[in-house]
């Protein structure tokens, strides 16, 4: 995994702290990834991204120490995958549902109640999803995320946030 | 079938053919819609000065160009200011 290893974590200090959080569409690429990253490229989804973002994301998460989400992105990228989900034979399905069950052992799951989320004056530009991520104020997580209006409000509220396209923008080289 | 990457490629392309050898250019998006390609690209760029004598500080500020492109034909449809409203 050296390809994505010390000068990725050099050029993003960010990538160094102890927690990551993933947006819902990174949340989908991951869990697509968990099973097998060469489905990545196929899958209505997640065809704006490729293998080699399944295998980076898998190395980068592994990295580090809290995974952090939220019930509004488990549950939204849940819902996304689940025309994916039908479409894989039982062996593979069994198999992803065992990956899911321990991924989300290892995730802490962060709850925003609705109401302190409808009080904030942004609610009909971000909604809940978004809205919650941006409640999660602390020094240790990094969100990353690929959606840029929602990196636009984090940087607006100081909190730290990682575009994941910059991490891949070798491709345009 | 044009790959992400050769998508990438051909907004980059088209961006320096536009504006020449920009700063920092940087992947921001990639998104598909129908049969497109939407790439988001970032650049630093010169910000447009009134002041003659301000041109000398020339200042920096990063740019977002939302380029749209046919995944058949690697044709680039469209190129529009990427607006984003905090």
């Amino acid at each position: 995994m050296s390809e994505f290893s010390e000068s990725l974590y050099a050029a993003y200090p960010l990538l160094g702290r102890n927690a990551i959080l993933l947006d819902t569409n990174l949340m989908v690429v991951y869990t697509v990834a968990c099973l097998d990253i060469y489905r990545i490229g196929r899958a209505k989804r997640t065809e704006a991204f490729t293998s080699t973002d399944g295998r980076r994301l898998l190395y980068l998460v592994s990295r580090f120490r809290r995974r952090r989400s939220t019930p509004a992105i488990l549950a939204e990228s849940f819902n996304l995958l689940e025309p994916f989900f039908k479409t894989l034979p039982p062996s593979e399905s069994h198999r992803l549902q065992t990956a899911i069950r321990e991924e989300i052992d290892l995730i802490e799951e962060h709850y925003v109640p609705a109401k302190r989320i409808a009080a904030d004056d942004a609610l009909l530009r971000y909604g809940f999803t978004d809205l919650a991520i941006a409640s999660h104020a602390d020094n240790e997580t990094v969100i990353v995320t690929v959606d840029l209006p929602l990196i636009g409000l984090l940087e607006k509220r100081n909190l730290a946030v990682l575009n994941y396209n910059h991490l891949r923008t070798e491709i345009l080289r | 079938m044009l790959s992400i990457k050769d998508a990438a490629h051909r907004a980059r392309q088209y961006l320096v053919e536009l504006f020449g050898e920009v700063a920092d250019i940087r992947l921001e998006e990639v998104e598909s819609e129908e049969n497109n390609w939407l790439i988001t690209l970032s650049f630093l760029a010169n910000a447009p000065q009134e002041d003659a004598w301000i041109m000398t500080q020339s200042k920096m500020i990063r740019q977002y160009k939302i380029f749209t492109i046919d995944r058949d034909t690697g044709e680039v449809l469209a190129m529009r200011i990427r607006t984003l409203h905090v």
